[in-house]
């Protein structure tokens, strides 16, 4: 038994899991802490990894798939923008609804484009995340297997980071962080809150559909209905979990993707643990970490509640 | 409530109706199929035989319950998401007392509902005290709890002494336990000659009819009850309006957390017991996701605008267009997926109450002109 290999495997199982659900939980992050709900991202991860399987089948290039998942849950989630903060609807019922067509609309589409199957055809993987001399090094010693760290990994990670600096430290996400928490002062500053939150659910979309991308490209390297199947609830709840920061998320999908990791690799091994409980895991250790350490979550304070001038 | 607000609560809904079937239609019109005949199939896949409709009220029994449950929830405030998960332990419990115990006809079924409908609502009430004690969002535990109670079910069906290898399901829950309406009358002669004599009642009698729709009806009346009339209720509705007022005002709303989510999820718990006991083949199956009863019961509240009468109308309404689209897979050959289309649509109309506005205020205008013209 070679453990650096088991280690690689088992960090680069992790990376592999967590991906997706970061990139939706970053993007819930965006969209929450300007005060928008955001329950849709189901909906929007369902779309993208649609629109991710297909379009890079098509033209045969993962890239393209990637990106054009990204404006097809941008432009899904625009929905739920005109919603909530045009319309002032209920955010909750808006994002349940585009939950359903989210769903509704990618399915549909398989089958028209996969002559009735609902399973799409299998699309290109996204290139490793290391260029050819570092991963022509690694090849044959005990870490090869972290050659399998896909681009977008490295670049959700990097995501992470970019979003804490920008919510934090610049201006522009502290307006942000005010309409969150306080909308009526952001407008009387001359700051638009319509422009700031139609935004931030645009990126929101936008990165929740990489996600759905991510898994369908290259994790299962196909879409069928039950590709993301409750991954966009686990990134709410990871986002939730995470206190609406991002850096919060990135380690509570971490934790997702670890137990989850951890499944695959001891249910895989011998059959001396049921593999449901196992897959239990995580899910009970979330309940007991939320006890234990994290406690009474603070949202946004002005989150689910649209605004109007007279608010101020 | 008086006859004008029933009409303008009942005219935005109609309205979004229509917007959901004419958006499914332009969706069906671009992927290339026909939306009239697509439509008029699920209408015959709803009303076209006694069969139909009676399969139409089965399946609107969990719906009902669910949709009720996440609206009594969101009434005090609450966001109940793990309808799903409450579902499936209800559905667990009473499969397993179904299978293993062994009791007399009524007591039997009686006494599965009771400890189903129970531990569906200790797994409900763990996101409400978790939520009172430590403040931790209920959306969040909920959604594990879902997962959980998911794998939990996983677990239990792949027992050795549940499973049946070959037809990859459970044992059948005994027939004592079962709910369905006349389950042993169909075996008998006299039942064979009124078939011959009768066809509609064998059509009907085919169907899983089940006394699961009396459930419902129960329910529902209950919880408008309870809402409406009780001082509990009142105080329910208090802390979804405003959570500090009812602190304020010396309401216990630690104690009402916790009592909210266990009802809601009793209800869900209810839900899964009757699907398991009132449908064939009243067995446990493998299943790969989630059944989605619970998922459902969200927006059938919303539609419903979380009032426990009106979750009866969406949840027969859209158990209704669920069957439907069946007939419509199978006869025209659109996917049954456009219902999720049409469903997504009527519930963004619903959110988004701009299109009958927008209808509406036309109308007026085209009212005045003529009354302009007319002088």
């Amino acid at each position: 038994m070679r453990i650096p290999n088991n280690i690689a495997l088992i960090f680069v199982g992790t990376l592999m899991y967590t991906t997706p659900l970061l990139f939706a939980a970053l993007g819930g992050v965006i969209s929450e802490l300007s005060g928008v709900m955001n329950i849709a991202l189901e909906g929007i991860m369902t779309v993208g990894a649609f629109t991710g399987a297909s379009v890079s089948y098509f033209t045969n290039s993962a890239f393209v798939g990637f990106l054009a998942a990204g404006f097809a849950g941008a432009l899904l989630i625009l929905l739920h923008a005109v919603a909530c903060v045009t319309f002032r609807a209920d955010q909750t019922i808006s994002g349940t609804a585009i939950n359903f067509l989210g769903g509704g609309i990618s399915i549909l589409l398989t089958k028209k484009l996969f002559n009735g199957s609902a399973l799409s055809a299998s699309a290109p993987k996204l290139p490793s995340a290391f260029p050819k001399f570092v991963s022509n090094r690694l090849k044959g010693t005990d870490l090869e297997a972290i050659n399998a760290i896909s681009i977008a990994t490295l670049f959700a990670f990097l995501l992470v980071f970019f979003l804490w600096f920008f919510m934090y430290r610049t201006k522009w996400g502290l307006r942000i962080l005010a309409t969150g928490e306080h909308p009526a002062a952001v407008d009387s500053l001359g700051g638009s809150v319509f422009k700031i939150r139609y935004f931030c659910v645009l990126c929101s979309g936008f990165l929740a559909a990489l996600g759905g991308a991510f898994m369908s490209i290259s994790v299962t390297s196909s879409f069928s209905p039950v590709t993301i199947c409750g991954q966009g609830f686990i990134a709410l709840g990871a986002l939730i979990f995470g206190k609406w920061t991002p850096q919060g998320a990135m380690f509570s999908c971490l934790l997702f993707g670890f137990a989850r990791e951890c499944t695959t690799m001891l249910g895989g091994q011998n059959g001396f643990v049921s593999q449901a409980l196992l897959e239990m895991l995580p899910y009970v250790l979330t309940i007991a970490v939320l006890i234990l350490f994290v406690g009474r979550s603070l949202a946004p304070k002005a989150v689910g509640v649209p605004y109007t001038k007279d608010l101020r | 409530m008086n006859k004008f607000n029933l009409k303008k609560k009942l005219v935005p809904f109609f309205f979004a109706l229509l917007g959901g079937f004419f958006v499914g239609g332009l969706c069906l019109i671009c992927c290339g199929y026909d939306p009239i005949n697509s439509y008029l199939a699920m209408l015959e896949g709803i009303f076209a035989k006694p069969k139909y409709m009676v399969q139409v009220i089965v399946k609107s029994a969990p719906l009902i319950l669910t949709g009720l449950s996440v609206a009594l929830a969101f009434k005090s405030g609450l966001f109940n998401i793990g309808a799903e998960g409450q579902y499936m332990v209800g559905l667990l419990v009473a499969a397993l007392m179904g299978i293993k115990l062994s009791l007399p006809p009524v007591i039997h079924f009686l006494a599965l509902f009771i400890a189903a409908v129970i531990a569906a609502g200790v797994w409900g009430a763990v996101a409400g005290f978790l939520k009172a004690k430590f403040g931790i969002n209920e959306v969040v535990i909920s959604i594990m709890l879902n997962w959980i109670a998911f794998y939990l079910h996983k677990y239990i069906f792949a027992q050795p002494w549940l499973l049946v290898r070959n037809l990859d399901a459970s044992l059948p829950i005994r027939e004592t336990a079962r709910i369905s309406i006349f389950q042993k009358f169909k075996e008998t002669a006299q039942w064979k000659g009124m078939i011959a004599k009768n066809p509609l009642f064998s059509d009907i009698f085919k169907t899983d009819l089940n006394i699961g729709i009396f459930v419902a009806l129960l329910a529902v009346i209950l919880i408008h009850y309870f809402l409406n009339k009780t001082t509990r209720g009142f105080e329910f509705k208090t802390m979804g309006i405003n959570h500090e007022t009812a602190s304020f005002v010396g309401m216990n709303v630690k104690r009402n957390t916790v009592l909210s989510m266990f009802i809601a999820g009793a209800i869900s718990g209810a839900a899964g017991a009757i699907q398991i006991t009132g449908v064939s083949p009243y067995r446990m199956t493998n299943l790969a996701g989630f059944e989605g009863y619970g998922n459902e019961g969200i927006y059938i509240a919303l539609v419903a605008n979380c009032s426990p009468i009106g979750c009866l109308f969406s949840g027969l309404f859209f158990s209704a267009i669920k069957c439907g689209s069946s007939l419509m897979q199978i006869k025209v050959g659109t996917p049954r997926e456009i219902i999720k289309i049409i469903t997504g649509v009527i519930i963004f109309f619903i959110a988004v109450p701009f299109l009958h506005k927008l209808i509406l205020n036309y109308l007026q205008k085209k009212k005045e002109n003529k009354l302009e013209n007319t002088k």
